[in-house]
């Protein structure tokens, strides 16, 4: 998310677990709506009480409250791993390549997501405010954008889309409160790799990581996967700190 | 700093006489007469899901035991139970609150050999009684000074198994798919010399971290070069991800999994859809499963009839094995009634699996077998059980079914 | 109750030195660190494996050294740049050494861990004393560590120091160095971290890479946002603190038998979580707030108010 990009994006990952355990046993639609919902009561009942306190006190905050709704998850439903209810299909074959159903669903759903996100930030007066609070929030206010309201849309499309990478998730592994750890190195790297602030930046970055993690499995050990992306992480510190397609270098 | 030690120091001893007071809410004269025994189970953290029917089994016999008359003369049980979070540090200082401020006689409990290890030296020196429900052969190695028993099969008795059952599936070339911990990585190398002895070939072995966030190389690696069988050495979560990212990927090897993984007290069909779990084989020592002992214990537990519990019935027996020899040492000590353990346990003697009726019999001074409902409870002079017998299983239509009994 | 005592001081002895390290870090230099945690199975391992062959001492010394060379480099890597990369390198370099730990078990026993690990002291006393004396050893350090540190804040280069947290343009304006000034911050208490893994080592005397989980971290942050950010006397009332409430739920649970073990858990945890976010909004300051320091505590016969 481009939007108050660096602050909200630690949260989204630690708390999409949970998104996730929500959702589980209710309708599938109902899901996004409901976790929006518990975005924008973080934003109300945390963040927005933070947000002058700079980032790190925001990442800080968001490590508690991402204990307290794994928690929550956990007082709720119990530790077991947990399954949708949703028939695992066996692949299309093509050419001799294997087509998961719901690698096709997964790519679909982002590839979507990615237009609309991308349709929202440049043509929408909407999108046009958020980018601007994201620039410079000070200038924002001067020309009357309202940066309380920005922010609380913000969480909310944010919270849906975390919503939707946690039933993704879930359709492709197990489901238990742990789950969203699992997933931060790589997203981290990916986002990095991509420049923070860039959604296309991100969907690349996630591709290449993936990619780099997956076919390292052909010369590296299998269980020496997960560093591949913190190596990835730490070279682009070294060359180039500002990502494949981010804007300007974030230096202090 | 020496402030601040103080007054935790007071604080804690605050804390501990005020929930020594909420003890004695009852008689103050029942409270002398309570033997304390305690268990350190993961109710949190990756192996959680195990910790809450393990502690629902002890708890029931307990009850039975206390509501039967007691032991020693009519005094009760009073089972401590701490969370060990699946984490060694967390482990180590329940482990000491049951033993200073709790007093216990025995801790038992302790799914997960890291938890066990880190616990062991306090309570050897403690001279209390260390029961676990882990595998790793490390436990009851070195001096135990007697106190430790084992209620689960060791690690490297699992591996041999394994590569039996492969062979008696007719499985030659085969690869070794493992999670990194404890208690999977000592399978490995018997697994190997097994088939090895056997006239089969192992492929490759794989080993992954647990916690990733998706095992589609590992599978991809493991059944790529299309092996007759894969041994799959994981734990619920990871053989959850791994079993549908197999079906998805549309592999035709034979899967073998571990107890712990594809059945684990019928936690795994809950979590995957039937064609999921379809023709998967899975093994785990067995609970002597057509025993009345244990057919009873499912009814206790108010599971239907048939379900394999792999860890509840270790902590169930625990607690009865603890009684028993405390009734046959006629003593609470437990540098004494460990001695009694074999005593009761082992034949020769009557069979006999109910634990009230076992405690009578105790008492009119005959020599008992008992029968646990998580195994025969027989062990060896280590501490290790004997005649470990294994359940292999397969999965049709979303049920287990028993394909046989190897030891 | 004494032995149980003992490991209780043992244990806020731990997390106050991990608190302390991050108190130098995040409180006094603003550097986040979200990989504590890889910090402090750095300095045990190292320690672990060392102890045997060169003797308790330099394996501590060993450990310290080690962790403040890596998080100087760490620190030149990603220091320069806006601070969420900081936060993410830490969180990345955590989860690189729990994978090396987990998967090199020619040098660290891999899952199964490094067990007997040598106490200091221990033939001193007989077997049963064996736990006091490391708790005192524990305390002695834990008061070492703090003298220096309370040294070291009120020393030029700890006001240098909380110069750049406040506003490094100014801080560099006045010929401060402040990338410098920021790695030799990050640098120490990588160097107490490591201590810090240490004496966990000598505790438990077996380690295994399942005992260095993130929650680890997240205790550490508690402490420093319950004591208060920069102030070293908060911070051994937070960890202090911590560590009383995660006890007293023990014994709360043996009082009442409310709820099941899985939901007890999660309220321990929970209200962790909790606390963090309701002392960031309520009193960010901390329970024991870092002095605000005024002219006349520099300048006592300065006779206007600042």
């Amino acid at each position: 998310m481009i939007v108050k990009s660096r602050q909200s994006q630690m949260s989204e990952l630690l708390t999409e677990s949970n998104f996730a355990r929500t959702r589980r046993g209710m309708g599938r639609s109902h899901a996004a709506w409901q976790c929006a919902l518990v975005a924008m009561l973080c934003d109300v009942l945390v963040y927005s009480r933070l947000r002058d306190r700079g980032s790190i006190t925001l990442l800080v905050s968001s490590l508690g409250l991402s204990l307290v709704l794994e928690n929550i998850c956990r007082f709720a439903f119990g530790n077991a791993t947990q399954n949708f209810a949703f028939e695992v299909a066996r692949p299309t074959r093509w050419h001799g390549l294997r087509i998961n159903q719901e690698q096709l669903i997964t790519a679909i759903v982002v590839i979507a997501c990615v237009i609309l996100i991308q349709l929202l930030l440049h043509t929408s007066p909407l999108g046009r405010a958020m980018r601007a609070v994201a620039d410079n929030p000070a200038l924002a206010a001067v020309r009357g954008v309202e940066r309380q309201t920005i922010a609380r849309i913000t969480w909310c499309i944010a919270g849906c889309l975390t919503a939707l990478s946690g039933v993704l998730a879930g359709l492709d592994r197990a489901i238990d409160p742990l789950l969203g750890w699992n997933y931060q190195i790589p997203i981290f790297a990916a986002a990095i790799l991509g420049g923070l602030g860039s959604p296309t930046g991100a969907i690349v970055g996630a591709i290449v990581i993936g990619l780099a993690e997956e076919l390292s499995s052909l010369v590296l050990p299998t269980n020496y996967r997960q560093i591949v992306s913190f190596t990835v992480i730490l070279a682009l510190l070294l060359v180039r700190n500002r990502g494949l397609f981010g804007g300007k270098a974030v230096r202090k | 700093m020496m402030d601040s030690t103080i007054n935790r120091r007071h604080l804690l001893a605050g804390l501990g006489a005020a929930s020594l007071a909420g003890l004695a809410g009852k008689p103050a004269l029942a409270q002398a007469a309570e033997i304390p025994i305690g268990m350190v189970l993961p109710f949190s953290g990756a192996t959680g899901p195990y910790g809450p029917d393990m502690k629902k089994a002890a708890d029931l016999v307990v009850k039975i035991i206390n509501d039967g008359g007691g032991i020693l003369g009519g005094r009760k049980l009073h089972l401590y139970i701490e969370d060990s979070e699946t984490n060694p540090t967390v482990g180590v200082t329940a482990t000491r609150k049951l033993l200073d401020v709790n007093k216990v006689e025995l801790v038992g409990g302790f799914w997960g050999s890291p938890i066990a290890l880190a616990a062991k030296p306090l309570i050897l020196a403690a001279n209390k009684v260390e029961m676990v429900s882990a595998s790793a052969n490390g436990i009851t190695d070195g001096d135990t000074k007697g106190l430790i028993y084992r209620f689960q099969a060791k690690s490297s008795q699992w591996g041999p198994v394994g590569a039996k059952v492969m062979t008696s599936l007719k499985l030659k070339k085969v690869t070794v798919l493992a999670q990194q911990n404890p208690f999977v990585i000592s399978m490995i190398e018997p697994f190997k010399a097994e088939m090895a002895r056997l006239g089969g070939q192992v492929m490759d072995v794989i080993q992954y971290n647990p916690d990733q966030a998706s095992y589609r190389a590992e599978v991809e690696k493991a059944f790529g070069p299309e092996p007759d069988g894969v041994f799959c050495l994981s734990l619920l979560t990871d053989f959850v991800a791994i079993s549908k990212e197999v079906y998805r990927g549309g592999f035709k090897s034979k899967v073998l999994g571990l107890g712990t993984g594809a059945d684990a007290d019928g936690a795994y069909l809950k979590s995957v859809t039937p064609e999921v779990a379809e023709g998967i084989h899975h093994l785990q020592p067995a609970p002597p499963m057509d025993s009345a002992a244990y057919k009873k214990f499912v009814k206790l537990m108010g599971a239907p009839e048939g379900t394999a519990f792999l860890f509840a019935g270790n902590t169930h027996d625990q607690v009865c094995v603890t009684a028993l020899a405390m009734e046959h040492a006629k003593t609470q000590e437990a540098a004494v009634w460990v001695k009694s353990i074999r005593e009761v346990c082992n034949p020769p003697g009557e069979e006999v699996d109910d634990i009230l009726k076992a405690l009578e019999m105790v008492r009119a001074g005959k020599k008992i077998n008992f029968v646990g409902a998580g195994a025969t409870v027989d062990f060896d002079e280590r501490g290790d059980q004997l005649n470990r017998s294994f359940l292999h299983q397969v999965i049709e239509n979303g049920k287990n079914k028993i394909v046989e009994v190897l030891t | 109750m004494i032995a149980y005592l003992t490991t209780l001081i043992v244990l806020v002895a731990i997390s106050a030195l991990v608190g302390l390290a991050l108190n130098v870090q995040w409180g006094a230099a603003g550097l986040v660190n979200f990989g504590v945690v890889g910090f402090v199975a750095l300095g045990a391992y190292t320690t672990a494996l060392l102890a045997p062959p060169l003797g308790w001492f330099p394996a501590m010394i060993a450990a310290a050294a080690l962790c403040a060379l890596i998080s100087t480099v760490l620190a030149f890597l990603s220091i320069r740049l806006e601070e969420n990369y900081l936060a993410i390198v830490t969180i990345g370099f955590g989860e690189v050494v729990r994978i090396l730990l987990l998967n090199e078990s020619w040098l660290t026993g891999g899952a199964v861990g490094i067990a007997d690990i040598p106490r200091p002291f221990v033939n001193l006393v007989s077997q049963q004393h064996n736990d006091l004396v490391l708790a005192a050893f524990a305390l002695a350090l834990v008061a070492g560590v703090f003298t220096l540190l309370e040294t070291l804040v009120r020393s030029p280069f700890g006001r240098a120091l909380r110069a750049v947290r406040d506003d490094s343009t100014v801080a560099a304006a006045l010929g401060k160095p402040v990338l410098l000034l920021r790695v030799k911050a990050f640098a120490t208490g990588g160097a107490v971290m490591g201590l810090a893994g240490a004496l966990h080592a000598f505790y438990l005397t077996y380690i295994d890479p399942s005992q260095f989980t993130s929650i680890i971290t997240a205790y550490a942050f508690m402490a420093v946002i319950a004591g208060g950010r920069g102030s070293n006397f908060g911070l051994l009332f937070g960890a202090g603190t911590i560590m009383a409430l995660l006890e007293a739920t023990r014994f709360l649970k043996d009082a009442f038998a409310v709820i099941d073990g899985t939901q007890l858990a999660a309220l321990r945890l929970g209200l962790i979580g909790l606390g963090i976010v309701l002392l960031l909004i309520l009193r960010p300051q901390g329970l024991l707030p870092e002095p605000q320091r005024k002219v006349r505590d520099f300048f006592p016969d300065h006779e206007g108010s600042s």
